[in-house]
């Protein structure tokens, strides 16, 4: 298990996808011989926060923590964002990248390199949609329900939308990712270029174990949470009536 | 049946997780439940049980899982070579001695497969689409919905479902839009087919 204590560079040599995590705390390489404890501090960020959700990474038997439920949801929030950001800013487009460079094609066959990228760019898009959809909409809901838990100020957030209504969404998106592999793996012909399509599969492995992660935040911490919270309200505020069922 | 699914229960964490790694390097296992105790064990169906016998007394075993219908195969985990386990010995379909060598655990699992009528490794799947499955493909490739499909073959909904889960299973593909470039890959629907469709 990973304490305050624990080197920087340990953590990294331990699992070089903590990189990418590092990174959306702000965190860049060249740690010297820091431990967690003093790049948190430098960094001002929340030791215990940034604690779970490492080990979380690194141990999937770690969730569901009480821990990470007492955490104020705008840390949770935030980093979910940044996780989104990571994808569509970087990840997405490095592997756009590879696979519609017409200079140096994957692909001998114009129509396999035609067919490899219009379903990329189909899983892209929709891989924007649902990002979308919860940064503008599910996050804000969450941060309402917080606010209105915590103060009993601001609207009423509990007019017919809940937290459940937000579990449902993620399985395309999981599988489309999971049928990508395969079309490359199993179904396109061998590339012509092989190199880039190695590292295209490598990229997407590593995408796809991110994203279970990152999932798993949203489902086991994130929903748990709000839906806590959202009980707790519907009792309180509105008699515990048939309100929302 | 092609896989099996196994259920570990036992309290030590050690026994579950050490138990399961050994069971995932295994071809036939499809899934490997873990349980602490016997009312989360009694939520989950699995072919085979490993019951630590320090938690499991033969006369608190559920129904459910000594009723001769539907019985799964009941494994006791000895954790010493010395385990006496004289009364109710009838219980058990098989001991595992915890004590052993690493390949005498596989060899021992092994044989309990054997044994319990599965076989020990899997049948190569059958990946090839029957004709009608490459018609239902083709159909779903021109963005026909389960009821379209159904209304134009004179079969169910639920019959065409149930080829989808077939196909679905053959070629490890899931989603529609894979679907389609699987169909187009091989030929079962052509571009200019799915453009007129779309465009």
């Amino acid at each position: 298990m990973i304490t305050e204590n624990t080197k920087m560079v340990d953590l990294v040599h331990r699992n070089y996808s903590l990189v990418s995590v590092l990174h959306r705390f702000g965190i860049a390489l060249g740690f010297g011989d820091k431990t967690i404890r003093e790049v948190c501090r430098e960094k001002d960020l929340d030791i215990r926060f940034f604690l779970e959700i490492i080990n979380s990474f690194l141990d999937h038997d770690y969730f569901p923590r009480e821990h990470l439920i007492s955490f104020p949801l705008q840390l949770i929030v935030d980093y979910l964002t940044q996780t989104h950001q990571d994808y569509l800013g970087k990840r997405i487009p490095e592997i756009e990248a590879i696979i519609s460079d017409s200079e140096n094609p994957c692909y001998e066959k114009e129509e396999h390199n035609f067919l490899l990228v219009k379903f990329f760019r189909e899983y892209k898009n929709e891989l924007i949609v649902h990002i979308r959809r919860e940064d503008e909409k599910v996050f804000p809901y969450t941060l309402q329900v917080e606010q209105y838990y915590l103060t009993g100020r601001g609207p009423d957030p509990l007019t017919g939308y809940s937290i459940m209504d937000y579990l449902q969404e993620h399985d395309d998106i999981e599988e489309k990712l999971f049928d990508l592999k395969n079309i490359i793996i199993k179904y396109l012909p061998p590339p012509r270029n092989p190199d880039a399509c190695y590292h295209v599969i490598a990229m997407l492995f590593d995408l796809e174990k991110d994203m279970q992660d990152h999932s798993r935040i949203e489902e086991k911490v994130l929903v748990p949470k709000v839906a806590l919270m959202e009980k707790s309200i519907r009792e309180q505020t509105h008699g515990n009536k048939s309100f929302g069922s | 049946m092609s896989q099996i699914s196994f259920l570990i229960l036992s309290g030590s964490y050690i026994f579950r997780t050490g138990l399961r790694s050994l069971l995932e390097e295994m071809e036939i296992t499809q899934k490997v439940y873990l349980a602490e105790d016997i009312d989360k064990a009694l939520k989950i169906q699995a072919d085979i049980l490993f019951l630590d016998t320090l938690q499991v007394s033969p006369a608190s075993l559920p129904a459910a899982w000594t009723e001769e219908s539907h019985k799964p195969v009941l494994v006791g985990l000895l954790p010493h070579t010395n385990g006496e386990l004289s009364e109710h010995r009838e219980i058990w379909d098989h001991f595992l001695d915890l004590s052993l060598t690493k390949s005498e655990l596989l060899e021992e699992i092994r044989r309990i497969i054997r044994e319990s009528g599965y076989q020990e490794h899997p049948a190569p799947r059958e990946e090839k689409l029957s004709e009608r499955e490459k018609t239902i493909l083709r159909l779903v490739a021109l963005g026909h919905t389960n009821r379209d499909i159904a209304e134009k073959l004179f079969i169910s909904t639920h019959t065409v479902i149930t080829h989808r889960k077939n196909i679905t299973r053959k070629i490890g593909i899931k989603t529609v839009s894979g679907l389609t470039v699987y169909a187009l890959l091989n030929h079962l629907v052509e571009m200019d087919e799915i453009q007129e469709q779309t465009g």
